[in-house]
């Protein structure tokens, strides 16, 4: 457990590293502006108010009962959180720049078509997640 | 080219096909011995009993297991155990009073022509004196009667008699349950267990497989008390979204004789303590 800070600091150096030497970094509008995740309250009202898409993705991708994406991911924002990352599958780094939201979409609708070996759940297949849900994931993932 | 791969080809047939035959219980255990050796090259077969502590990325998580182990918290519900296994004079229906047998369950019985477990002998015996058996076979009391019954042969290294052909095909039923992805998550046994074992999901970090049943009945801090592997087998179920068999069910009664066939050679450590 005392070892998760040291492993966030490395990872989230590593980030920095990669975002830093990235030629052209996208813009974080939503309110992943000053680095961090939103809150539960900033859910909350993101999810009634319903336009600002980042956020959304952003609060759905981190409930434990939505896409619980960091149980095995590691990607920045977690820092200003009490969510504690996994290491099991690789971190969230570039993601806009790395694939397209198609390809995003066929990932997380059912990443065993690609791998049939992953251990990533099938999040559109099995229902984990709405496809709705999903285009938000993604809107939030490609700002990353 | 051709000569080399048509050779290849044929190396393969004379090769490829009796390896593929001897998919036999010894072969399943010498790879996933081998499995873990790879992975975990300094931990030592004996040190699996430990679970998820015998790992050395559990290091620090470690120091506090041992600081709990100083007096352990299922002291107690085992000391009860062993005073209803006196009570009922348990130790009349099993082999040498029930000491130092425990690491050759599950056992195949004849008569019954089914898998027998720790906790169902228990009952068995129970009922052939008269006595109502015990009804959870999750936690309570059965859960500290099977530890003192499991905790009389601490130390004896796992040993499954397969031979019978009835118990080897629960065996590769138990094998096909421990392998087949299952539930919403779409996760196996070893997808967490053998593939990301020592890898952290949120904040905690995955136990490896090998050795798992060695500790069973385990007490479990999040529990606040004592478990038996079937009430253990429903949580790892639930957690991937999938509806949990019943303790005792075939199913669960296949995958301990496979995971504890897959411990061979580990010593019993019981009660486990885990987080």
């Amino acid at each position: 457990m005392r070892n998760i800070p040291k492993i966030l600091a490395g990872a989230s150096a590593a980030v920095a590293l990669i975002v830093g030497l990235a030629l052209s970094p996208t813009v974080y509008a939503g309110a992943g502006a000053k680095g961090e995740m939103p809150s539960k309250k900033a859910c909350a009202a993101a999810m009634k108010d319903g336009s600002d898409k980042v956020t959304m993705g952003g609060c759905i991708a981190t409930d434990r009962k939505g896409g619980n994406c960091h149980a095995c991911h590691f990607f920045k924002g977690l820092e200003t959180t009490r969510l504690q990352a996994g290491n099991i599958a690789p971190p969230f780094v570039q993601i806009g720049s790395r694939y397209s939201k198609e390809q995003l979409k066929e990932r997380l609708y059912d990443p065993t078509k690609l791998n049939p070996n992953t251990s990533m759940p099938p999040y559109g297949k099995h229902k984990i997640l709405s496809g709705k849900e999903i285009d938000l994931v993604i809107d939030w993932l490609v700002t990353l | 080219m051709k000569k080399i791969t048509s050779a290849l080809v044929i190396m393969g047939v004379i090769f490829g096909l009796p390896l593929a035959a001897q998919a036999d219980p010894y072969s399943d255990l010498q790879a996933f011995r081998a499995h873990f050796k790879k992975k975990f090259p300094t931990v030592k077969l004996s040190e699996y009993k430990n679970g998820l502590y015998a790992l050395p990325i559990a290091k620090e998580l470690r120091t506090e297991w041992e600081e709990i182990m100083v007096f352990p918290p299922a002291e107690p519900e085992v000391e009860s155990g062993k005073k209803f296994w006196n009570k009922h004079n348990l130790g009349s229906c099993f082999k040498n009073k029930g000491v130092g047998i425990a690491q050759s369950y599950p056992r195949w019985d004849d008569k019954a022509k089914a898998v027998v477990t720790a906790e169902e002998d228990i009952n068995n015996c129970l009922k052939s004196k008269g006595q109502k058996p015990i009804k959870n076979m999750k936690k309570g009391t059965m859960a500290s009667v099977t530890a003192y019954f499991r905790s009389m042969a601490n130390g004896k290294a796992v040993r499954l008699d397969l031979s019978n052909p009835g118990m080897r095909a629960e065996y590769e039923y138990g094998k096909k349950f421990f392998w087949a992805r299952r539930g919403q998550l779409n996760f196996s046994c070893a997808t967490c267990h053998v593939h990301n074992a020592g890898m952290r999901i949120g904040g905690n970090i995955l136990s490896a497989a090998l050795g798992h049943t060695t500790g069973f009945p385990v007490y479990r801090s999040k529990w606040g008390g004592l478990g038996t592997i079937h009430r253990r087998y429903g949580g790892c179920n639930k957690q991937v979204r999938a509806k949990p068999f019943k303790a005792q069910s075939r199913e669960y009664k296949a995958l301990e004789v496979y995971e504890t066939y897959m411990s061979t050679g580990i010593p019993l450590s019981v009660p486990g303590q885990r987080g």
